[in-house]
């Protein structure tokens, strides 16, 4: 009888169950400083005809805000003032005091604000103060 | 010399010849191999500091991106990385602007979220990947509302 000889090898490779640990993370810190700006230009876009009471204008607004609660406080002296813009919310009513538009959020260049003007007093002016 | 080596071949030879009784081994030999799935990122606390703008309808621009080193070992072929956030941020996308040595095809889109994006990794072991997240304004406004933000970006390598 021949001999015959069987050398077999079996290889198993088996998964195991166990997993390590496969995961990570960062934490990301994010910092954004508070800016308010506005410019209106001209700040006075109107003025009066020889013995006229009225007058109206445009200006040209830009603005970048990230204050939610940030306003624009329009201060009209010598005049009953009413001012319109699709960017900023400002009341509709013409006023004598100051009128307080909500700015908030937003960035816009080149925008319309819109002015109508009744000279009440001498010497009309504007002034613009930003608040929160 | 020569005489020597043709004597060992024919004695070689004749051995082979001998009868022996009938006689198997089988041996099994049984190896484990542990799943495996490691991932590491380095810098594991990246800041993003925005600059204000100076102009009035200015936006904020995108800081300079964080590019983080990878070292990842996974002998499971169909390891994925899941990459998603904690939360999301108002204002600001948060993106992985290049992934190098990470994945063999990248589905990740450039947007981080919430929502958990996937990447073929499979097999593999690198300690020279790297990933850069950057951080810009969302929706093109380039306006953010102001204050102090943070998030987790959670790497996972999943089994299947």
């Amino acid at each position: 009888m021949r001999p015959r000889y069987y050398f077999g090898i079996l290889l198993i490779a088996a998964g195991s169950t166990l997993a390590l640990a496969g995961n990570t993370s960062q934490i990301l810190k994010l910092t954004v400083p508070k800016v308010v700006l506005i410019d209106i230009d001209p700040a006075i876009p109107f003025s009066f005809a020889q013995g006229a009471k009225n007058a109206s204008g445009n200006s040209l607004l830009s603005i970048s805000s990230n204050d939610p609660q940030a306003k624009l406080q329009i201060t009209p002296s010598g005049l009953n003032l009413a001012v319109t813009s699709e960017v900023l919310g400002c009341p509709t009513e013409a006023s004598t005091t100051t009128i307080i538009c909500k700015v908030g959020v937003t960035r816009t260049k080149g925008a319309v604000l819109a002015f109508n003007a009744t000279q009440i007093g001498s010497a009309p002016n504007i002034v613009y103060t930003i608040s929160d | 010399m020569k005489t020597f080596y043709y004597t060992l071949t024919i004695a070689l030879l004749g051995s082979t010849g001998t009868t022996h009784a009938a006689d198997t081994v089988t041996q099994n030999i049984d190896l484990t191999i542990p799943l495996v799935e490691l991932i590491d990122v380095e810098n594991i606390s990246p800041t993003f500091d925005f600059s204000a703008p100076s102009n009035a309808g200015d936006g904020f621009a995108a800081p300079e991106g964080v590019t983080s080193s990878v070292a990842i070992t996974s002998n499971n072929p169909n390891a994925q990385l899941d990459v998603h956030t904690s939360s999301n941020i108002n204002g600001i996308d948060l993106k992985i602007s290049s992934t190098s040595g990470i994945c063999d095809s990248s589905t990740l889109s450039d947007r981080l979220s919430t929502a958990p994006q996937y990447c073929s990794v499979g097999k593999r072991q690198t300690s020279s990947g790297s990933l850069t997240i950057s951080a810009e304004p969302s929706g093109g406004n380039g306006m953010i509302p102001y204050g102090t933000y943070s998030t987790d970006i959670i790497y996972t390598l999943t089994q299947n």
